[in-house]
C-alpha cells in the first residue's frame, strides 16, 4: 500500500458518494412531478371551499397523489438518500414561500369575501410550487460532503 | 513508501468494486439492485456475489420484494468505511510527513530550523 493507492481510493470514495447524491437528488425533477404535486396541492387548499365527504375525499385524493408522486421519483431515480445527506434549507424556505403565498392570497380572499378563496390560495400556492421548485431543488441538490 | 497497514485499514473494503458499492451506498439510505448495477457497470451475478461478501461481513444488507431488490449500508458497513477512510487520510498523512519517510530534517539531523 502507497500513498498513491491510498489517494486514489479516497478519491473513489468521494467520487461514489457524489455520484449517489447527484442520483438521489437530481437538479433537475421531472415536470410530471413538479405538476403533478402543484395539482395535489391546489387540490388539497381547496378541499376549504367544500365540505363533508367531498371536503375529506379531495384531501385524500391529494394525499394519496403526493405519495404516490413521491414514491414514482424515487423508484425513477433508484436511490433514497439519508436525511443528513440533504440540505435541508432550501426546502424550508421553499415550503416557507408556498405557505406564504397561500396565507397571503387566502386572507386577502377572505378579506374580500371573495368565493373559492381556497381554491385561489391553493391555486396561487401552486404557482409558486412550480416556479420555485426548480431552484429551489437545484440549490438542494449542490453536493454535499457527508463522509 | 510503506506496507504498513494503519489502523482501521479495512482490507475487505479496501477491495476496488467493494469499495466502489460501500461509497455508492454511504449517503443513501437504501439504493435500488438495478443503480448499483448500472453505477458499477458490474454483471447481476457479479453484483450479488460482491453484496453476499459484504452482506456476510455484517456491512450490507440486502432486501428483496418481488422483483424489486434494495440494498443498504448497515450501521456497521458504515463505521468500518469510515475508519477505513480514516486509515487512508492517515496513511497518505504519513507518506506526505518527512519524519515517517526517513528524509533528514532540521530535528533528526540537529541542524538549526
Amino acid at each position: 500500500m502507497d500513498a498513491t493507492e491510498a489517494a486514489s481510493a479516497l478519491a473513489e470514495i468521494q467520487q461514489r458518494h457524489q455520484q449517489t447524491l447527484r442520483q438521489g437528488s437530481p437538479r433537475r425533477l421531472p415536470a410530471w412531478f413538479t405538476y403533478g404535486s402543484a395539482g395535489g396541492l391546489a387540490l388539497a387548499s381547496a378541499s376549504n371551499d367544500a365540505t363533508g365527504w367531498t371536503a375529506t375525499g379531495m384531501i385524500l385524493t391529494a394525499a394519496v397523489a403526493m405519495i404516490a408522486l413521491a414514491a414514482a421519483v424515487e423508484r425513477s431515480t433508484g436511490v433514497r438518500l439519508r436525511m443528513r445527506a440533504q440540505r435541508w434549507t432550501p426546502v424550508a424556505l421553499f415550503a416557507v414561500a408556498v405557505i406564504t403565498a397561500m396565507i397571503v392570497v387566502g386572507t386577502l380572499m377572505r378579506l374580500y369575501d371573495v368565493p373559492a378563496d381556497g381554491t385561489i390560495a391553493g391555486l396561487a400556492g401552486a404557482l409558486v410550487w412550480i416556479a420555485a421548485m426548480g431552484p429551489a431543488q437545484a440549490a438542494a441538490s449542490t453536493p454535499r460532503n457527508i463522509a | 513508501m510503506t506496507n504498513a497497514r494503519p489502523a482501521g485499514f479495512n482490507e475487505l473494503l479496501h477491495f476496488p468494486v467493494r469499495l466502489s458499492l460501500v461509497s455508492l451506498l454511504a449517503p443513501a439510505a437504501y439504493t435500488e439492485f438495478s443503480y448499483l448495477r448500472e453505477a458499477t457497470g458490474l454483471s447481476d451475478s457479479a453484483l450479488s456475489k460482491q453484496l453476499t461478501t459484504l452482506q456476510d461481513a455484517g456491512y450490507v444488507e440486502v432486501r428483496r420484494t418481488g422483483r424489486r431488490a434494495t440494498a443498504r449500508l448497515t450501521d456497521t458497513g458504515r463505521h468500518a468505511l469510515n475508519q477505513h477512510a480514516h486509515a487512508l487520510r492517515a496513511l497518505l498523512g504519513n507518506a506526505l510527513d518527512p519524519t515517517h519517510t526517513g528524509e533528514p530534517t532540521p530535528a533528526n539531523t540537529g541542524e538549526p530550523g
